[in-house]
């Protein structure tokens, strides 16, 4: 035990854990759901998993496999994608339009929610969803964590130096005016948690300083980081480089992950409170904790959660300080991305 | 005896006499643009006086206004827009006058073709357009760029990144700009078109060469037109969205817009969204009540279509012919040829990179074939057509009434009805939209069961659209010479066959040209189809936004991107003919 | 079938103000006969016109032909201007560019109230074009044609439908001298071969003298004088009325005391009829009119004649024009083209008997 960090400590136990909870059920806590769900029969989910990506499959494995554990149940699939569709969505359920069972906010929104009482709660830990994927008021369960790196052209920096980058490499003046940006640079939202208010801001500034081009969306940026408009891409998520790596064939994009790695909580799925098949929809959720989902997540859509064993984020970031976001922050952190982005010069009028 | 006509009934109410079909006319064309506008303007002031998400309602605030309004950063960023929108509307205008004289006022060579291919800008939608152009004047990537090291690399000057950076104010001020002058020309083609050529000639008698006349008669009698074009170039500039950001957010460049954007989508800021959404409507109230003072009340002074000698007649350029077509060619070459060059080449690459020769012989029609494949595309293509069919024709016979009971009644509150349309303009698109969410999703509207179909799309776009087309009918009706009308009804004629036998067949051009308009925009339409797509009632830009910003495919997006230019070059194209044949027909 | 106008006031609000454009005008037009009103601009003639159409609605007033009430505010009576069975001939002329002249003229029949089939329409139309003279030219379309023809459109338009009444607003006022005086004689000619009741408006008093049966003269929105041709030019009710009408010389004058019809005036006593309103004694203006002036070059020994100088010559080729400098004003002769005048020449001058008007002085308005 020795030879170990203590980094590993957590990560080993979770898995642990979740071998244990993820065991096929037996006996046990889902047994109500399942019996409440086959007199539903069918599921109507609506979270942000693409089912094909440029023609090759993605998400649809993953659906496969939850319908191939639960035969009985109809899985009814439409993805609720950006900001945008996530409002509509609230606005058509505060309004008596609910047209899923399984729906999907990002964290910022789940004070509205709740609010609105637009949820249904359940016993999450109870049917076995691990703290890290758990919401601690049971609202709902995380979805597609969100882990953040340096995107590299691999063309205009090499492997090799790549390999050397830290978070201080975007402040590094070497390197002005040939990065880029999010716009809503989500990786120091989780920075700040670990850091704190006074080190993130001085950090932001010292980032300003060096002129990052604040792309819009992601796409963009990324679209341009391949053509090499761009040398670096700080705070690049994961799952964008590797989306244009496997889907799209893209060599030119590499993604390199600096310590400590920030770990955001993703969207929140959750069981509506009007939906029909409320008991499919826990089924549904339960199951996403599972380190089979997880894997598959993972793998066809690259955000599963870093602590599951198997998924390819874990191999990457073994051993490696973690900057885990947390529920408990979570709503708040539009404050704090507010926060930085007017440390860093943007116009925010709050 | 002769039977007195019962129809002939007429009251007195404040010393005016009424007739009644106008009237009922009046009262139901109110009543639509009413229900229209109004309905997402008064959404949006009742939500800027909340907090919170729409979702649930707060008690009634003043702090969505005090936050932004007495923030100095609100003021500035008020003033970098007012010189951004002044400079970008002052370019369209110059551009759209001389061309709409070149095409209708002169010999230029071509002119007929270049009046068609003046429409074709209408098809791009408008992030494709700035992304092209960041693929042509990236100071690295772009591909303009890149030749213009090469070159003067060869004329022994080396350059690490430019010349040219699009990331600029004048990279915004160009491709806004650029964008705008297809619907200035629109709005006063028909006013060039229309004048009595007389004014010219006497001008032209006295001496005064070609540029003189211009300056000096041609300018000043299209006043009406001109201005609104201009307050209407204003505003779209005023809310002008996707150029700032995505070439000047790179830049640091920051407007209204971009900085409402940044400080709204930060929290459910909906609140605040809506109180600086209502200062656009603020500043398109102070804006119609000058053009309603200057223009409107002139109308009889340029009544210009009489029913006498209606020859339009022609400049000469003299050796100025060839420089004209140039400079169209310029014109069209920079905000069509270009950019659609890039996307075609993204869209037949299998994966995007600048263009060589290399890369020409990778070209391949993957992404098309791709395509068709895309879940939703039929349907959703079969939507677009239903929406743009319905908004269009909609749009532009709701503008026709109105600008007949503006123009050409005297029923009061008129310039109410007038001033409806112009404030529609000021609304933003993604709050029209959200207002139209939330009004029928609850009752009494729910009952309508809009919400989710293709019909609450359109409703949303025919709000959004009406203001230009009732720019467009009010300038043509203007044009049109009240004896005209006049020798109709004395004829025997009832108001409502005049109006449908006399009136319209003078304006089709212009009608037509409107149609095409909205049905151009409605095809492009972005934001709010993306607001409102619920199942069933997609359309094909948002697929497109599907493509581009879930699947990271820009060069399936281009594809189809592709597609759409085309189709609609191919609509603005053969629908000039039309107009031109309905022109000339009876 | 008379046309009866009882009263009729009209307002107009511009920019704030009210302005009285009719001021209680009434008068008859007998069936089949030729009116005109006559007055500069501002006098009200063309909204009294529009007024009887339909295409402007009177504050007050009645307006009916026979039987047929067009408009009466007392009875709560306002016709539509597509129910009052009128021709009309605008001053723009207003023939529609869309549509050909077969078309142009055939709108009326083909889509007002009294409609008629197909081969009527053509023939209908065929027999109006031929009345003025535009037969063949049916095809054309309305943008083709010139000023005139464009004229001779409007006008068949107006008698397709077989109207009651005719209306015309200065139709002639944008041709070219020549064309118009040809145009007066057509219309008047077509006008007494289908015997129609025709009001005709115009400021230009030549074409009123010579087209009307009679003629309402229009100043500040009322009548100021009604009467055939031939007694508003020779007995003008007023200065206005006498300058309008022709041309008017004005000289002052005073009433010869103790003697009837006679004024003096510089001098000399001469027979004059007293216009209306001329007062016993004082001050008079007397009105002569230029081919009521005889004008000879001057003899020396001439006593107890007007003498005066001449300013300038006009040679008219049908007549000479002089103006001559006398009594402190400018008189216009118009003389025989026989006679030669030398600009500076001293003349004598003498009035035809009787031909001279005198007037009470009135202050302007």
């Amino acid at each position: 035990m020795k030879m170990h960090s203590n980094r590993w400590m957590v990560p080993a136990l979770l898995s642990g854990v979740l071998f244990i909870t993820t065991a096929p059920a037996t006996a046990g806590p889902l047994d109500q759901y399942i019996e409440g769900a086959k007199k539903e029969g069918a599921v109507r989910v609506g979270i942000t998993i693409r089912q094909k990506v440029q023609g090759k499959v993605a998400g649809q494995k993953y659906l496969d496999a939850f319908q191939k554990q639960y035969p009985f149940l109809k899985v009814n699939f439409k993805r609720i994608g950006g900001a945008r569709e996530r409002n509509r969505l609230i606005a058509e359920m505060s309004g008596g339009v609910v047209n899923y069972d399984v729906a999907t906010v990002s964290e910022t929104m789940v004070p509205t929610i709740v609010d609105a009482k637009l949820v249904r709660t359940v016993d999450w830990a109870k049917l076995g969803v691990p703290d890290s994927l758990r919401h601690p008021g049971n609202v709902g369960v995380s979805l597609r964590t969100p882990v953040f790196g340096i995107g590299y052209n691999r063309d205009l920096v090499s492997d090799d130096v790549a390999k050397t980058f830290t978070w201080e490499t975007c402040t590094d003046p070497k390197w002005k005016g040939k990065t880029a940006a999010d716009d809503r640079p989500q990786h120091l939202k989780e920075l700040y948690h670990l850091w704190g208010k006074e080190k993130t801001l001085d950090y932001a500034k010292r980032w300003a300083a060096n002129k990052p081009a604040m792309e819009p969306s992601r796409s963009t940026g990324a679209q341009k980081l391949e053509s090499g408009a761009y040398h670096l891409i700080c705070g690049m998520a994961r799952r964008q480089a590797k989306d244009l790596q496997v889907y799209g064939g893209v060599k030119s994009i590499g993604i390199v992950f600096p310590e400590p790695v920030p770990v955001g909580v993703g969207d929140l799925i959750f069981v509506t409170q009007k939906g029909k098949s409320p008991n499919a929809a826990t089924l549904f959720i339960a199951w996403t904790a599972t380190k089979k989902a997880q894997n598959i997540l993972d793998d066809a859509d690259f955000s599963g959660h870093p602590s599951f064993e198997g998924n390819d984020i874990n191999d990457v970031i073994k051993g490696k300080k973690i900057a885990y976001g947390s529920w408990k922050h979570s709503e708040n952190s539009d404050a704090v991305l507010a926060e930085i982005l007017q440390a860093m010069g943007f116009p925010v009028v709050r | 005896m002769e039977a007195v006509t019962a129809r002939a009934v007429f009251s007195r109410w404040h010393g005016m006499r009424l007739r009644m079909a106008p009237n009922f006319l009046f009262g139901a064309v109110a009543l639509i643009l009413l229900w229209l506008i109004l309905v997402p303007l008064g959404q949006m002031v009742l939500n800027s006086f909340r907090v919170g998400h729409p979702a649930v309602p707060t008690p009634l605030t003043l702090q969505n206004y005090i936050v932004g309004f007495t923030n100095p950063l609100t003021y500035q960023m008020i003033w970098n827009t007012v010189y951004f929108a002044t400079a970008g509307t002052l370019l369209t205008v110059f551009i759209a006058v001389l061309f709409a004289w070149l095409t209708e006022r002169t010999d230029m060579p071509w002119r007929n073709l270049a009046w068609s291919l003046l429409l074709v800008p209408l098809a791009m939608p408008g992030f494709l357009f700035a992304m092209a152009w960041i693929f042509l004047l990236d100071n690295r990537i772009g591909i303009v760029n890149v030749w213009l090291r090469a070159l003067f690399a060869y004329l022994g000057w080396n350059l690490d990144t430019g010349p040219i950076n699009i990331y600029s104010m004048g990279g915004m001020i160009f491709l806004d700009g650029l964008r705008g002058v297809t619907t200035v020309f629109l709005l006063i083609v028909g006013a060039f078109r229309a004048m009595d050529p007389n004014l010219e000639e006497a001008a032209r008698i006295s001496g005064a060469r070609a540029l003189t006349t211009f300056r000096r008669v041609t300018l000043p009698t299209l006043l009406p037109a001109l201005l609104a074009a201009f307050l209407y170039s204003f505003i779209s500039s005023m809310e002008s969205f996707e150029a700032p950001l995505l070439v000047g957010l790179p830049a640091n460049i920051y407007v209204y817009s971009t900085m409402i954007f940044f400080s709204t989508r930060l929290m459910p800021s909906y609140g605040l969204a809506a109180a600086f959404a209502v200062s656009y409507c603020v500043l398109a109230v102070f804006l119609v009540i000058i053009y309603q003072r200057v223009a409107l009340r002139q109308t009889e002074r340029f009544a210009t279509i009489t029913g006498k000698g209606y020859r339009p007649r022609v400049t000469r350029l003299g050796h100025w012919r060839w420089p004209a077509f140039a400079l169209f060619a310029t014109y069209f070459f920079l905000a069509v040829m270009l950019p659609l060059f890039i996307l075609v080449w993204a869209a037949l690459s299998p994966s995007y990179t600048q263009p060589s020769w290399d890369g020409w012989s990778k070209l391949s029609l993957v992404h098309f074939r791709r395509l068709l494949e895309e879940p939703g595309i039929l349907p959703s293509a079969w939507n677009t057509l239903v929406i743009t069919i319905t908004t269009a024709t909609a749009c532009v016979l709701l503008s026709f009434f109105v600008s007949w009971l503006v123009v050409r009644t005297k029923i009061r509150g008129r310039m109410i009805l007038d001033g409806l349309t112009f404030l529609a303009h000021s609304i933003p698109g993604i709050v029209i939209a959200l207002a139209f969410i939330f009004v029928y999703l609850q009752e009494p509207f729910r009952s309508l069961q809009l919400y989710g179909t293709v019909w609450i799309v359109s409703l949303a776009l025919i709000t959004q659209y009406v203001a230009f087309t009732t720019r467009t009918t009010n300038a043509a009706i203007t044009q049109v010479h009240k004896e005209l009308e006049e020798a109709a009804r004395i004829s025997g004629v009832g108001r409502i066959t005049t109006l449908i036998r006399v009136t319209l067949p003078l304006i089709l051009p212009a009608f037509a040209a409107a149609w095409i308009w909205v049905a151009a925009h409605a095809v492009r339409a972005f934001s709010v189809p993306l607001m409102l797509a619920s199942e069933d009632n997609w359309t094909l830009s948002v697929i497109l936004w599907n493509i581009w910003d879930e699947q990271n495919a820009l060069t399936m997006a281009a594809a189809l991107g592709v597609i759409f230019i085309s189709s609609l070059a191919l609509l603005t194209f053969f629908g000039r003919r039309f107009i031109v044949r309905a022109f000339s027909m009876e | 079938m008379d046309l009866v106008v009882d009263n009729l006031q009209k307002f107009f609000n511009s920019g704030g103000n009210e302005v009285q454009a009719v001021r209680g005008v009434s008068f008859t037009v007998a069936k089949g006969t030729f009116f005109t009103l006559l007055g500069p601009s501002g006098s009200g003639k063309t909204t009294i016109l529009r007024c009887i159409g339909g295409l402007e609605t009177p504050e007050s007033g009645e307006i009916h032909l026979g039987e047929k009430i067009y408009y009466s505010d007392r009875r709560r009576i306002a016709l539509m201007p597509e129910e009052r069975g009128i021709g009309m001939v605008f001053q723009s002329y207003a023939i529609w560019p869309h549509m050909t002249v077969f078309n142009n003229v055939a709108f009326p029949l083909k889509y007002g109230l009294r409609r008629v089939s197909r081969s009527e329409v053509k023939s209908r139309v065929q027999r109006v074009l031929d009345l003025v003279q535009m037969e063949g030219l049916s095809d054309r379309m309305a943008t083709q044609l010139s000023g005139g023809q464009q004229q001779r459109v409007a006008l068949a338009r107006a008698l397709v439908s077989e109207p009651n009444l005719l209306l015309l607003d200065e139709p002639l006022s944008n041709l070219d001298a020549k064309l118009r005086e040809d145009m007066r004689l057509e219309i008047r000619r077509i006008q007494r071969s289908l015997g129609l009741t025709t009001i005709y408006v115009t400021h230009d008093q030549a074409e009123a003298l010579s087209m009307s049966d009679r003629i309402a003269l229009l100043r500040g929105g009322k009548i100021a004088q009604l009467g055939n041709p031939r007694e508003l030019y020779e007995r003008p009710n007023d200065v206005f009325a006498s300058a309008f009408i022709g041309t008017s010389n004005q000289l002052p004058g005073e009433i010869a005391a103790g003697v009837v019809g006679r004024v003096r005036v510089k001098g000399r006593d001469i027979a004059c009829a007293m216009g209306a309103g001329c007062p016993d004694k004082g001050n008079v203006i007397v009105s002569v009119r230029p081919e009521d002036i005889d004008v000879r070059p001057a003899n020396g020994g001439d006593t107890n004649v007007w003498k005066g100088t001449v300013r300038q010559v006009v040679y008219f080729g049908d007549s000479v024009n002089c103006e001559i400098d006398f009594a402190g004003t400018v008189l216009r002769a118009r003389l025989h083209p026989s006679t030669v005048l030398a600009s500076g020449q001293e003349v004598t001058i003498d009035f035809q008997a009787e031909r001279c008007v005198a007037f009470p002085v009135e202050s302007k308005p």
